[in-house]
Order: C-alpha cells, then sequence, then structure tokens
C-alpha cells in the first residue's frame, strides 16, 4: 500500500462530495414549499376543528410530493436530519417552530384570538425560509470546506 | 513510500469509484444510478460492475423503480456498509497523516 494512494483515494472522496454538493441544487421555490407548510401548521389553530384536521392532512399529503420531487429534480434524497452540522440547524427550526405553534395553539384555541395565529403563522413561515436557506448553506459549506 | 496497511482498511471501497459512491450515499438517503454515474464519471457497465460488488459485499442494496416510463436503479448504503465506509476513511486518513510527517 503506498501513501500516494490514500492521499489520491481522499482526494477522489472530496471531490465526489464537493460535486454532490452541486449537484443538490434547492431553488428558491422549494424553501418557499417548505416555508409555506411551516406557516400552515402554526397558522391552524386560527380555524375551527374541520378546517385546522383539513390543513394539517394537507401538510402530510404534501410531505411524499416534496421528497418525491427532490428525487425526481437530483436523483436523490437527503434527510434534513442527517448525521453533521446540518442536524442542528434542523433541530433548531424544529424547536422555534414547535415553540410558536404552541403559542398559536393557546391563543388560537384557549383564547379564541385569530389574529395571533395568523401573525404566527406569517412568522412561521418566515423562520421556515430562513432555516430551510441556512440548511442549504451549512450542508455545501460543509462538503465543500 | 510503501506502508502498513492500518485497520479497517477496506479492499472492496479502495477502488476510488467505489469510496465516491460510499461517500455520496452516506451524505443521501438514497441516490439514482445516473447521478453516481455523473459525479463518478464512470460508464453504465463500469457503474454496474462496482454497485454489484459492493451489494455483493452487502454494503449497498438496490432497488429498481419506475418513473416517467423509465426502469431507473436507486442505490442506499446498508449500515454495514456505513460502518466500513467510516472505518475505512479513518485508515486512509491514518497512513495520509503518516505520509505527510
Amino acid at each position: 500500500m503506498q501513501a500516494t494512494d490514500a492521499l489520491t483515494a481522499l482526494d477522489a472522496k472530496r471531490a465526489a462530495e464537493a460535486q454532490l454538493a452541486r449537484a443538490c441544487n434547492c431553488p428558491p421555490w422549494r424553501h418557499a414549499v417548505f416555508g409555506l407548510l411551516m406557516g400552515a401548521l402554526v397558522v391552524s389553530p386560527a380555524f375551527e376543528q374541520t378546517i385546522r384536521f383539513a390543513i394539517l392532512v394537507g401538510i402530510l399529503c404534501c410531505i411524499p410530493l416534496i421528497i418525491r420531487s427532490d428525487r425526481k429534480r437530483m436523483g436523490m434524497f437527503i434527510n434534513g436530519y442527517r448525521r453533521g452540522k446540518t442536524r442542528l440547524v434542523a433541530l433548531g427550526v424544529l424547536a422555534v417552530e414547535l415553540s410558536i405553534y404552541m403559542l398559536s395553539v393557546y391563543y388560537g384555541m384557549v383564547l379564541h384570538n385569530v389574529v395571533a395565529p395568523v401573525a404566527l403563522g406569517i412568522g412561521g413561515a418566515v423562520i421556515g425560509i430562513l432555516g430551510s436557506m441556512l440548511w442549504q448553506r451549512v450542508f455545501v459549506h460543509e462538503l465543500t470546506s | 513510500m510503501k506502508m502498513e496497511v492500518p485497520t479497517g482498511f477496506d479492499a472492496v471501497l479502495h477502488p476510488p469509484a467505489r469510496l465516491q459512491i460510499a461517500a455520496v450515499l452516506a451524505q443521501a438517503r438514497e441516490a439514482e444510478f445516473a447521478l453516481l454515474k455523473e459525479i463518478t464519471g464512470t460508464s453504465d457497465s463500469v457503474m454496474s460492475k462496482h454497485l454489484s460488488a459492493m451489494a455483493d459485499a452487502g454494503y449497498v442494496t438496490l432497488r429498481k423503480a419506475a418513473s416517467d416510463g423509465r426502469q431507473r436503479t436507486w442505490a442506499k448504503l446498508s449500515s454495514s456498509g456505513r460502518s466500513a465506509f467510516r472505518r475505512h476513511v479513518k485508515a486512509l486518513e491514518v497512513l495520509a497523516a503518516a505520509a505527510r510527517s
């Protein structure tokens, strides 16, 4: 075994990872879709039970469609909670979204306030979009640095 | 400089194209044959041979699925493949570090 073989192999691995990062193109609409789903979840307590249920079912139905779209567009699917620095971003976004969802539940279902869940929903959508964009940046940086 | 082969070195994963396949599959849950071919810069037949060798070793699982009226092959790294990949990369890093020092 030559030492140069090891260096060549590691270079090949890094090159493949950098190419993977380039292949993992996430267009703006994809970030927007994720943000909209997060926003829809947060705004749902503003509505009566039937509509709330329909929103939640709609969100659940969108998940396999997004996965299918990612597979078709990129030829792969990358789990948002994959091992690495991106997991911190994903868990951070999840924690923030769940927190504002709970606030929305409190305002919408306990206090019967409609305005607060709508405002929180808009915030949830923005956080979702920014979180998705941040995840993408961290992923590309991790694989290319 | 000729060196001792360290623990964790895996002959199945040593060819650069197979290491690249494993590197991609370690990041993606599943990847399509065409993407792997593009990243490794290999032909259909060479990619098939690499994937078959990795599947025979139990490192990769393959499945075929129809999409847009075409049959496509998807590859996924198994848990033993993931462990072997990590060990192999560590072994390569040990060799590379020894070569640099």
